[in-house]
């Protein structure tokens, strides 16, 4: 069936008291972004919906870049028409036969918004019903009011009335913006990406902050963490994802000469942290989020945690923590990063991995081991040398782009 | 004229190209690190991705690079069996595989392994009811091919494997060597765990082919080393035959409707030819079966014979397979379809491509009757 509209319901907004509207506003200008490629469609934002008319776009196109915008709770699919009860009989009639088509039973289920239409909610379900049942054509429709298959709904509004033929669930969430910023660790496994997700489902925008040691790592690392930037950039409302670059390796270095192997990976997460704290710092940024799992790795224990911690006051939220790899993996194929994810390069944390790092390292012996280097320039020099890079969705950036056009051309 | 293209192909002049570019300018190797091989394995990664979009195969499936179809299916059949020896030791296989999936299957089945061998139908495929039968809860492997390169018998892989998965935990493994290129694959919806195939079967380079398998399936090794392509086949890569192939095989599926359509043609009036020659027996349908193989028993001549006449007149056709025919044998796979061991010795294939013209099928048309004439003349 071809619809006229899809009436975007929306989420949780309504538990958000006076910001409402502020949330609406957010919401509506996203989905404006993401569907500016469909020049057909008229987009009205209604008191509790927004209504998508479709003038002959296909639905499950506008559904798809839909289903990149948090903070939508459904889609309505279905005919449009005058709020008077004739027109309303008129397009229920094709949408009912349809819906029973395949040996189906339904029955009518009317949300009267619009408190000055003539009848009651229940009055037109039985006049639709009556208009139906005497004129489709015999044996195409089956009613069952108490347990129907389908309920075909009729939303009832002031402007217009929606004969909904089909209801599904999008992506929930909160409206990305609203609820701030994030500095999220990407590492560029398959843990970080997914936080990143999780994050922006619950409206929080994130930034990524990679750290890098060249000549270490390898500019296929950095590629690594474009690639996901870009696959993370079509959630975020301006479909664009920052990358903060971390010139990592003097410190790196400095670190593993002056502490006894052990401590070396603790040591360097601290160091991390702090560069972190001080990037966010630098960006007005007040919550730092990485995609640390409990018992994963050494650095993921309770201890190790506790020691890593304290170097900052700041607030880190880690949305992975409590979730299964199996659970991490799913998802990431899901949002499509598991197969950059699982490139096998190294980064900044695998490099200098000790053959058996502390798992409940001493938070006294950390700083013991610190006091025997002078860092604290190192740190400010990463903070200060940071490389920021803005990569938007579907304009992936290339490292070596001479070398992708000559495959290219090979191929 | 040449009419044994089931046997390979001429390698196309964009192919060649491209394999001599990638030598020259790509030839460090891709496992190393620094920026020439980089390159090289961004060249090799980028062939597999399109080597697997090419065969509709998406996220669930990967690429393993071999020297062809005989390695791939060796590595398919004694990697399955090795790897998953301990769900069970049944393996079931056809009776007109090619040689490189019967012989691994007869070798295994020296060791524990026990094999059974389906017979065909007189279309040269498998029966759904056989397969269905055969299964048992210790089969672990099922190897049947998708086209049959010397009677272009078609099996219905998509009602087989249904058959398989819905009755068994075994792993279904294709030989598609003489269908990649020319028939319509989409391995996404399809019920195959593992498919073969040969890159200059599509005017690609002899010494490359591609073992694809699903992500989730593990074998072990033919060859042990450095552990690339997976750990499953080691040796440095040939970046440059890999890239070949990708080219290869996306050249051949832009034409391959076009090609496909003229092709049936072309067989159907070489059939009609062969009819009207009293004493030969087609070996197969015409209808639903590869077109672009025909195989034909043509009585009171030697095959080698008829071989040799045409090759006198600049026409090639091929008797038995190309890769067994230096033995004087029936052939195994007419043998199965027609139970005739007559018609196997007799049998003859003609097989067409892309590049075949109907100037060529005219002149085959126009050559062979007169001279099986005088052939079977001078014998008396």
């Amino acid at each position: 069936m071809q619809y006229d509209a899809i009436m975007v319901r929306l989420g949780e907004l309504f538990l958000k008291g006076k910001n409402r509207h502020r949330f609406i506003d957010r919401l509506f200008q996203t989905v404006r972004t993401k569907l500016e490629m469909f020049p057909d469609l008229v987009i009205e934002t209604k008191y509790d919906h927004f209504l998508i008319y479709l003038n002959g776009t296909d639905d499950q196109l506008v559904r798809k870049q839909l289903d990149l915008v948090f903070g939508i709770h459904s889609y309505a699919f279905g005919k449009l028409c005058e709020s008077t009860i004739e027109s309303i009989c008129e397009t229920a009639l094709p949408v009912a036969v349809e819906a029973c088509s395949d040996g189906k039973s339904i029955k009518f289920e009317t949300r009267r918004g619009w408190k000055n239409f003539p009848f009651g909610s229940i009055q037109i379900s039985q006049q639709v019903a009556e208009y139906v049942g005497g004129h489709a054509p015999e044996g195409s429709i089956r009613f069952n009011v108490a347990e129907p298959d389908l309920a075909v709904r009729i939303f009832v509004k002031k402007d217009h009335t929606l004969v909904v033929a089909k209801i599904e669930l999008a992506s929930g969430g909160l409206p990305i913006g609203l609820n701030g910023r994030t500095l999220l660790m990407l590492s560029g496994g398959l843990d970080s990406p997914v936080a990143a997700y999780l994050m922006m489902k619950r409206g929080l925008e994130v930034q990524g902050i990679h750290f890098e040691s060249p000549p270490y790592t390898t500019a296929r690392a950095r590629q690594k963490v474009y690639d996901l930037a870009e696959k993370l950039a079509h959630y975020l409302p301006r479909n664009q994802f920052r990358i903060i670059i971390v010139p990592f390796t003097k410190l790196q270095k400095e670190i593993f000469a002056h502490t006894p192997e052990s401590y070396g990976m603790t040591i360097m997460r601290r160091m991390m942290y702090r560069v972190t704290a001080g990037v966010a710092e630098r960006h007005k940024i007040r919550l730092l989020s990485n995609g640390e799992s409990l018992g994963q790795v050494a650095s993921q224990t309770p201890d190790s945690m506790w020691a890593i911690n304290a170097v900052t006051e700041m607030p880190i939220i880690r949305p992975v923590a409590c979730m299964d790899k199996t659970e991490i993996m799913e998802l990431s194929r899901r949002i499509d990063t598991y197969d950059i994810s699982i490139r096998p390069f190294e980064d900044c944390c695998t490099v200098f991995v000790p053959k058996s790092p502390s798992t409940a390292p001493n938070r006294k012996k950390c700083e013991e081991h610190e006091r025997k280097f002078d860092w604290e320039p190192l740190v400010q020099e990463c903070i200060e040398n940071t490389e920021i890079i803005d990569i938007r969705a579907g304009h992936p950036i290339t490292l070596d782009s001479d070398t992708t056009d000559e495959i290219c051309d090979l191929l | 004229m040449y009419f044994d293209y089931a046997a390979t192909t001429p390698p196309k002049d964009e192919v060649l190209k491209t394999f001599d570019a990638v030598n020259r300018t790509f030839w460090a190797n891709p496992h190393a690190l620094h920026r020439p091989g980089t390159r090289a394995d961004s060249l090799l990664e980028q062939s597999r991705k399109q080597i697997l979009a090419l065969l509709g195969a998406g996220n669930d499936y990967t690429c393993v690079f071999t020297s062809g179809a005989t390695e791939a299916n060796n590595l398919a059949l004694k990697g399955i069996a090795g790897q998953y020896r301990a769900r069970g030791n049944h393996i079931i296989t056809s009776e007109v595989e090619h040689l490189s999936v019967l012989s691994v299957c007869s070798f295994l089945s020296m060791g524990d392994f026990e094999l059974t061998v389906l017979p065909v139908n007189a279309g040269g495929t498998v029966d759904p009811d056989k397969l269905q039968e055969a299964l048992r809860p210790d089969t672990i492997l099922v190897s049947l091919m998708h086209v049959n390169n010397e009677t272009g018998s078609v099996n219905d892989i998509m009602q087989l494997g249904e058959v398989i998965k819905s009755g068994s935990n075994a792993v279904f493994h294709v030989d598609a060597a003489q269908s990649v290129g020319k028939f319509d694959l989409s391995l996404d919806e399809s019920p195959v765990d593992l498919l073969t195939f040969s890159a200059h079967k599509f005017f690609g380079l002899k010494g490359a082919g591609a073992l694809i398998l699903k992500n989730r399936l593990q074998l072990t090794p033919l060859i042990h080393g450095g552990g690339q392509e997976s750990g499953m086949r080691s040796g440095t890569a040939d970046t440059a035959r890999a890239a070949a192939m990708a080219k290869a095989l996306r050249l051949s599926l832009e034409e391959r409707e076009s090609a496909f359509v003229r092709v049936q043609s072309y067989k159907k009036n070489i059939a009609a030819t062969l009819n009207e020659i009293e004493g030969t027996e087609l070996n197969g349908p015409v209808e639903q079966t590869s077109p672009f193989i025909l195989n034909c028993s043509v009585s009171g001549v030697r095959p080698e014979t008829l071989l040799q006449g045409l090759s006198e007149k600049g026409i090639y056709i091929s008797t038995v397979s190309a890769c067994s025919s230096q033995k004087t044998a029936a052939s195994h796979v007419v043998l199965a379809l027609t139970g005739s061991r007559e018609r196997a010795q007799s049998s003859i294939r003609i097989s067409l491509s892309a590049v075949t013209t109907q100037e060529e099928v005219d002149a085959l048309c126009e050559t062979l009757p007169p001279l099986i004439e005088s052939l079977r003349f001078k014998r008396k």
